[in-house]
């Protein structure tokens, strides 16, 4: 059985090395029977159209974040809200645990994706062509958002005038001025050498986010119970090994990035706390999990 | 096996003269059902092949290239070009270059050069007596100066599939266009003093002042672009946008030469001419996902490899199959089969992404001249109506030309990164 | 014969007319919508957030629009150098194997554009807020027209590559 793999990261990326990890896994796990292709580098598409892609069945696996989701199902938008999160544990424990559990359910029978295996990417920071000290400077920032409603909103109720752009635009445009600001985990600062087209880097940590392995349910579910086991098995593997590689990278990412002459400037984040409520506020239907979410954290 | 299928039946479409965009979608239809895959695949990519935001510079420099022959863009081009350039020897040849510069810094394609400088330069040509076969070969070659000077839709299409900046690609074709022109002005010198083609007076600095004026609204657009780029107001996208308003109102409001009845037509008449290319486009991509499904760029890059490293062979073996490619097949189809292929070897090698795109471009603007399918030189023919096959022969000098200028981009690739390298 | 023949022109003569209206409409939106946001952008600093999307989804009807009506102008982009002119028998299995490609391939279109239309339904862009199926209802668009001007060209027995 031979099964596609689709991602969005350069080969380069730890993203494709956990592929990798997880495709030899379960090699080894089935003895061989499951041969798992990977296709890096969004050569099957972008992930809207290899989330489409596993709908119809013309891709099999795809590493993506569980926000990404939310077209399908408006609880998958969760993750996208800002100051979810506190810091990879608890990323982990939330997933890993009930509420988790209840809303990769819920993606599982409402829009027919299986999810598994949770590798927190790092917390999004902001960059700038000009530096932002406190919330207010906020006020008429050009910045690029990914095409998602959370993060559009969240952006508008931060001050800042948020745009879509395509990720391919980004770099020459914030060279050129025509936008001034972006937002990225660091990992994605660095490889894309944003450094050289931004001056400052402003930890607002307001957002973080994870890749997951994303299946159709109704084939994961028709699959013999073995190689059930086996990705699920596979799928902790690469997890377990891409937050351990992540969580020392970052220091490493902040200093190197530092090196390069960017200003970073550590804001107080209480303010955008504070706006994230409102920006929570604006969808109803997901406040109640965001409550039970943030709540694990206490728990925990 | 499946990589038969997927061939041969493309070749066979290709043979019995169906459209292109058929022919990569159907041939990759029949490959997913040889590999029991779900056609799904064919209209999702299809449209996804289509949905993008920095795609849309294409239909728009398209609408530009149409509007400029409505609006009295391209007759005061002409105008200025005589006056500045007519008193050389073969005058009006030399006119139909300098044209085609100026054109080609507005609009950004090829035909729509040939088509609107042509109509008005072939038959003025032939009047003062330049033989009609040198007239339609040098209108064709001297065309191909649109795609390379910016804007490019071609160049555009070369940076979204390398995912390199537009802009940088933009700056980077301005030596390459330029030394072009140069090089065909040079030969067409030499051509003209030793067939005595006719040679006008000088022309009054008044007359070089007036045609200069009324053409400055036209010659203003390019910088427009370019500045607007640079300044940080729009993107590529955008500033072809912007060129469509702005040639809109120079052709409705300050030359009125456009009617706002002609409109419509104008647009549904770009809106066919978009149809049959972006769908050009959507079957590429079709087609190469097939071809990443069945892992072909992997073996191609190793089989590349395992002859060569040395990035000099590799780009002269890169131009052999641009240019032979560029003869058969329309240059944009050419490109979204063979780059995703052929891009992700490069930067491993240490070839530069954006020196790459003005090359393999070049490449494919030879075979705009080139029988049998060269359809610029065809359509200079058509208007000219001079057979193809004393066409090309008249061509070759010309391609001689580009064949130089190509050869010195390749091998200095300072004259291409040049400019990029000094503006950014 | 010839009655089909002429009632199958009056329709696709009826259907260019409003494919080319509806195409030149959306071609207006385009600019005019990119026009605003880069104003919107520079001058105003409040860029939008459905104008790339809007923008690019009316491109998308407008090329699968006009793939449809190449068809009937026969101005689709091919390799046909060594076709010029040719005529008899051969011609013509040519050309009846051109129509049953295009033709099956405009059913392809069809029936997974239908399918795709259907599962966009359940899906919301986050730029306007609209489902997919508008979007993907330009492939179902599209494959009928092309079928009708395909029977159109069939029934006047024309044999040139389109
Ligand atoms: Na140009
Ligand atoms: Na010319």
């Amino acid at each position: 059985q031979t099964l596609r793999l689709g991602h969005g990261q350069d080969p380069s990326d730890p993203v494709h090395e956990a592929a990798t990890l997880f495709a030899d896994t379960v090699r080894e796990q089935t003895g061989g029977d499951v041969d798992i292709r990977i296709f890096p580098a969004s050569s099957l598409g972008d992930y809207q159209q290899m989330q489409d892609g596993l709908q119809q069945g013309s891709v099999d696996i795809v590493i993506e974040s569980i926000g990404t989701l939310s077209r399908y199902t408006p609880v998958a938008g969760v993750e996208s809200l800002p100051y979810l999160f506190d810091g990879a544990d608890h990323y982990a424990a939330v997933w890993n645990g009930p509420v988790g559990e209840e809303i990769k359910e819920e993606i599982a029978t409402e829009a027919n994706f299986r999810v598994l295996g949770h590798m927190y990417r790092g917390a999004r920071e902001l960059t700038a062509s000009r530096p932002i000290e406190q919330i207010e400077d906020l006020s008429g920032l050009k910045i690029r958002v990914s095409p998602m409603r959370e993060r559009l909103v969240t952006w508008q109720v931060f001050g800042a005038s948020p745009t879509p752009m395509s990720w391919a635009e980004v770099f020459t445009a914030l060279q050129q001025g025509v936008i001034e600001a972006q937002e990225n985990p660091l990992a994605t600062i660095q490889s894309a050498s944003l450094n050289e087209a931004q001056d400052y880097l402003i930890l607002t940590s307001h957002m973080a986010n994870g890749f997951t392995f994303q299946f159709n349910a109704e084939a994961f579910d028709a699959m013999a119970p073995e190689v059930q086991a086996a990705l699920e098995a596979a799928a902790d593997t690469a997890a377990d090994w891409y937050n351990e590689h992540i969580a020392v990278e970052e220091a490493a990412i902040l200093q190197d990035l530092k090196d390069k002459g960017m200003t970073v400037i550590e804001i107080d984040r209480a303010p955008f706390r504070e706006k994230a409520r409102e920006v929570v506020a604006q969808f109803p239907d997901l406040e109640p999990w965001y409550a039970r979410m943030t709540e694990a954290a206490a728990a925990n | 096996m499946e990589i038969a299928v997927l061939v041969l039946s493309l070749v066979f479409m290709l043979l019995i003269g169906l459209p292109l965009p058929v022919c990569l979608a159907g041939s990759s239809v029949l490959t997913l059902l040889a590999l029991g895959m779900p056609l799904s695949v064919f209209p999702q990519r299809f449209i996804a092949g289509i949905n993008s935001f920095t795609f849309m510079a294409i239909p728009f420099f398209l609408l530009v290239g149409h509007v400029m022959n409505f609006s009295g863009i391209t007759e005061r081009i002409i105008r200025f070009s005589n006056a500045a350039v007519g008193f050389l020897p073969g005058g009006l040849a030399q006119v139909n270059i300098l044209s085609s510069m100026f054109f080609g810094g507005i609009s950004g394609s090829a035909t729509a050069d040939t088509a609107s400088v042509g109509s008005i330069m072939i038959p003025a040509m032939k009047k003062e007596g330049y033989d009609a076969d040198f007239t339609v070969a040098l209108t064709a070659v001297s065309s191909t100066c649109g795609p390379i000077i910016p804007p490019s839709i071609t160049l555009i299409l070369y940076g979204i599939i390398a995912q390199v900046s537009i802009t940088n690609l933009f700056l980077a074709g301005y030596v390459p266009g330029v030394m072009l022109c140069i090089g065909l002005a040079i030969v067409t010198h030499i051509i003209a003093k030793r067939r005595n083609y006719p040679v006008y007076g000088r022309s009054s600095l008044t007359f070089l002042t007036q045609s200069f004026i009324s053409a400055i609204w036209a010659l203003v657009l390019p910088l427009l672009i370019i500045g607007g780029l640079l300044g940080g107001i729009f993107t590529v996208t955008e500033a072809a946008a912007v060129a469509v308003i702005y040639a809109l109102i120079v052709g409705l409001f300050i030359y009125r030469d456009l009617r706002v009845t002609a409109l419509p037509a104008i647009l549904w008449e770009t809106g066919v001419r978009v149809g049959s290319l972006m769908t050009v486009a959507a079957g590429a991509l079709v087609f190469a996902w097939v071809l990443t499904i069945l892992e072909v760029p992997q073996a191609l890059a190793a089989w590349i490899f395992e002859f060569t490293r040395n990035p000099w062979a590799i780009l002269m073996m890169l131009n052999i199959v641009f240019l032979m490619v560029g003869m058969v097949m329309e240059a944009k189809a050419a490109m979204l089969i063979l780059l995703p292929v052929i891009l992700p070897v490069l930067p491993e090698v240490g070839i530069d992404l954006t020196h790459f795109g003005i090359v393999v471009v070049f490449n494919l603007l030879v075979g705009l001249v080139t029988p049998p399918v060269g359809l610029c030189l065809n359509l200079a023919a058509k208007i000219g109506d001079v057979s193809l096959n004393r066409a090309a022969w008249a061509a070759l000098p010309f391609i001689g030309v580009q064949i130089v200028v190509l050869m010195l981009i390749t091998y200095i690739p300072g004259l291409v990164l040049w400019l990029p390298g000094l503006l950014n | 014969m010839d009655h089909l023949a002429q009632l199958f022109r009056r329709i696709a003569d009826w259907l260019d007319l409003a494919t080319r209206i509806v195409s030149a409409m959306l071609f207006a939106v385009m600019i005019v919508v990119v026009g605003y946001e880069v104003i919107m952008r520079y001058w105003f600093s409040t860029p939008t957030f459905w104008s790339s999307e809007l923008a690019s989804w009316s491109m998308v009807w407008v090329a699968l629009l006009g793939f449809a009506l190449a068809f009937r102008r026969m101005d689709h982009i091919r390799i046909d150098f060594h076709l010029v002119g040719l005529t008899g028998s051969l011609a013509t299995v040519l050309a009846v194997l051109r129509y049953l490609i295009v033709a099956a391939l405009a059913g392809v279109l069809l029936w997974q554009g239908i399918n795709l239309t259907i599962s966009g339904l359940r899906q919301t862009s986050p730029g306007l807020g609209l489902t997919y199926a508008w979007l993907y209802a330009s492939a179902v668009a599209s494959s009928v027209l092309m079928l009708v001007f395909l029977a159109e060209l069939a029934l006047r027995r024309e044999t040139r590559p389109f």
